[in-house]
């Protein structure tokens, strides 16, 4: 009895895997035509250095926030003190007072920790909570406690016909990306479309949103990418992570802030300067056509003087495939 | 009683049902009034911890039925409360199912747990974790609810811990790596195997240990106070200083500190200690 339910059991497992395989080679979001990406890469050695170079990208990138309500989503997920888990601090408040130094009406810190549920303690302990204190006029809303209204799904990844999402991500005139570099043992990456796994309230769907790891990782990100216009994207790459990221991988000195006006063009450049090739990276792939993902079609901002490739260690049982790409990185005046 | 988090809890205006039932439970000995849990309560017997969604969510029917286990136990109560049971007898983690269990054994293998052993999960067709687990584990308890969950949820805790003591969000262990503790989630769990009789395991003496020295320097009263309700059972070296700095912090930031945290604040500093899974 026992030995023909697990021989069941391996046939079912099979189809279903066959049936997952199938799915995830062929369904992607339909391309359309776009006009050229923005994309900036700054350098940026230390974190002492990134006021200006968040502002010096800003002014590059020069987003359409006046008079604008503008949502700033970091990737917060845990504290620890070795690892860089977090997008860091200093580059969260320069973006908020930036922003507010290019005339935006209000912004907003958001993020909902997909582990954490004490996110007054990771504000805390990540030093998030300082820093915001120190420009003023910056507030921070836990995505994962906000109100929640109900939205459709637009694509048919998921079976996920609609999603419970907060507020002020649907209040919000501008959404601003802000991932940390790092590589993931799911995903592959986790960038700035990754990085919308957090704005899933866990008061809905629980901590973490296990929901969508059983949608399929990069379904749901694709599906929430579709639902969830993201305007603009600033990468931390000062310190970004390699290897078994999101939360134990290697630290590594990347010393670059990536900054877009797309969030495929910005993952697919932060890839690239990973040595990743970002289609072969499946949410990527899967979402290329919500964006450019072909460096073809970007305009790069700054002056680029010099090329960028770092090959990341990929995450545990997991080989990347190389790009080839390179991208022009402005060197600016901090250079050595 | 009428010391700074009651004043603050009364004015608030919860808006899940975590804040309610945390909320009606730290008010419980000024009004006994525990009538828009109840009316909360879904038709399939759960409570969607933001009604609006109606998405049914194990956490929040847990923290229902403990509140409730301090209403007045009238028919009605007591209905409403077996419909709840009903429905977490009913609803486990997918890896409690024999075709999950055969993926997890033999290819998703980079979270190290043992799929027969399961609990509760946050929301159906996911699998268990140990903050649902441990609240819905208190709420058998404060019943005194019979049921065969119960073991395997108290084994699923001990084989999820983390290999220092206490808990993380699911497991101790993933892709190679043991995993730190959080110390809201480890309270919980601390608290469950405690009101199920597991006080004396070297568990329970480690996950004691991290917590209070993890929350030792801990500015958020979220946190502490979970510490708190956790440790109040054993008394540790650790408890004073925690009870004097929950009290500091929530005087200092009442006025914005979360509707939960104020009210788990209530709970812990509440003497003699508030047990959650002791039924009023």
């Amino acid at each position: 009895m026992t030995s023909r339910r697990n021989a069941v059991g391996a046939l079912a497992l099979a189809g279903t895997g066959g049936l997952a395989v199938r799915q995830s080679l062929t369904r992607r979001i339909p391309a359309k035509q776009r006009p050229p990406s923005r994309v900036a890469v700054l350098r940026c050695e230390s974190y002492d250095k990134a006021t200006q170079v968040v502002w010096d990208g800003l002014q590059l990138l020069a987003p359409a926030v006046r008079g604008k309500t503008v949502l700033l989503k970091p990737n917060l997920v845990e504290y620890s003190s070795t690892a860089p888990i977090n997008t860091h601090p200093t580059v969260i408040a320069a973006a908020v007072e930036g922003l507010y130094r290019l005339g935006a009406a209000k912004v907003t810190v958001g993020e909902g920790p997909g582990h954490v549920r004490d996110t007054e303690l990771l504000l805390e302990e990540c030093g998030l909570r300082a820093a915001l204190h120190n420009v003023g006029k910056a507030t921070f809303v836990d995505l994962n406690n906000d109100e929640v209204h109900r939205i459709s799904t637009t694509t048919s990844l998921t079976a996920l016909s609609e999603l419970w999402l907060p507020r002020c991500l649907l209040a919000a005139d501008v959404v601003i990306s802000m991932p940390k570099i790092k590589t993931h043992h799911w995903a592959g990456v986790t960038l700035s479309l990754k990085n919308l796994f957090g704005v899933v309230p866990g008061s809905v769907y629980g901590w973490p949103k296990n929901v969508l790891h059983w949608q399929g990782i990069d379904n749901s990100i694709v599906e929430l990418a579709a639902a969830i216009p993201i305007h603009y994207v600033i990468a931390d790459g000062v310190v970004a992570m390699e290897g078994n990221g999101p939360l134990h991988g290697t630290a590594r000195q990347l010393g670059c802030l990536v900054f877009a006006d797309d969030p495929l063009a910005a993952d697919s450049a932060c890839c690239c300067l990973m040595r990743v090739d970002p289609r072969r990276i499946p949410h990527i792939l899967k979402a290329s056509g919500l964006g450019n993902i072909d460096s073809a079609n970007w305009n790069i901002l700054g002056e680029g003087v010099s090329s960028w490739r770092m090959p990341f260690q990929s995450p545990p049982g997991m080989a990347f495939s190389r790009s080839q790409d390179s991208i022009p990185v402005a060197r600016g005046h901090w250079a050595p | 009683m009428a010391t700074t988090p009651y004043l603050e809890l009364r004015t608030r205006a919860p808006r899940t049902i975590e804040e309610l039932a945390l909320q009606r439970l730290a008010l419980r000995k000024t009004a006994r009034c525990f009538s828009d849990v109840l009316g909360a309560q879904l038709p399939c017997g759960a409570w969607s911890n933001r009604p609006v969604t109606a998405i049914p969510n194990v956490y929040s029917t847990g923290l229902a039925l403990i509140a409730l286990s301090h209403a007045d136990p009238t028919p009605g109560v007591r209905a409403s409360v077996w419909r709840g049971f009903d429905w977490l007898d009913r609803t486990r983690g997918r890896e409690a199912h024999w075709l999950w269990q055969w993926k997890f054994r033999l290819f998703d293998r980079q979270v190290r747990f043992d799929p027969n052993k399961f609990g509760w999960p946050w929301v159906e067709n996911t699998v268990s974790w140990v903050a649902p687990t441990a609240i819905v584990l208190l709420a058998y308890k404060a019943w005194n609810r019979p049921s065969g969950r119960v073991t395997s949820a108290l084994a699923m805790l001990e084989d999820r811990a983390c290999s220092a003591g206490g808990w993380n969000a699911g497991n101790g262990h993933a892709f190679g790596v043991d995993l730190d503790p959080h110390p809201d989630v480890s309270a919980m769990a601390l608290c469950a195997l405690e009101a199920h009789g597991a006080g004396e395991s070297s568990l329970v003496e480690r996950t004691a240990q991290y917590l209070g020295q993890r929350l030792e320097e801990c500015g958020s009263a979220y946190s502490l106070a979970w510490g708190v309700l956790a440790l109040k059972r054993s008394s540790g070296p650790h408890l004073g200083t925690l009870v004097e700095s929950l009290r500091r912090i929530s005087e200092k930031n009442k006025a914005t500190l979360s509707t939960a945290a104020l009210a788990l604040t209530a709970l812990a500093l509440e003497s003699p200690a508030f047990d959650l899974g002791t039924r009023a």
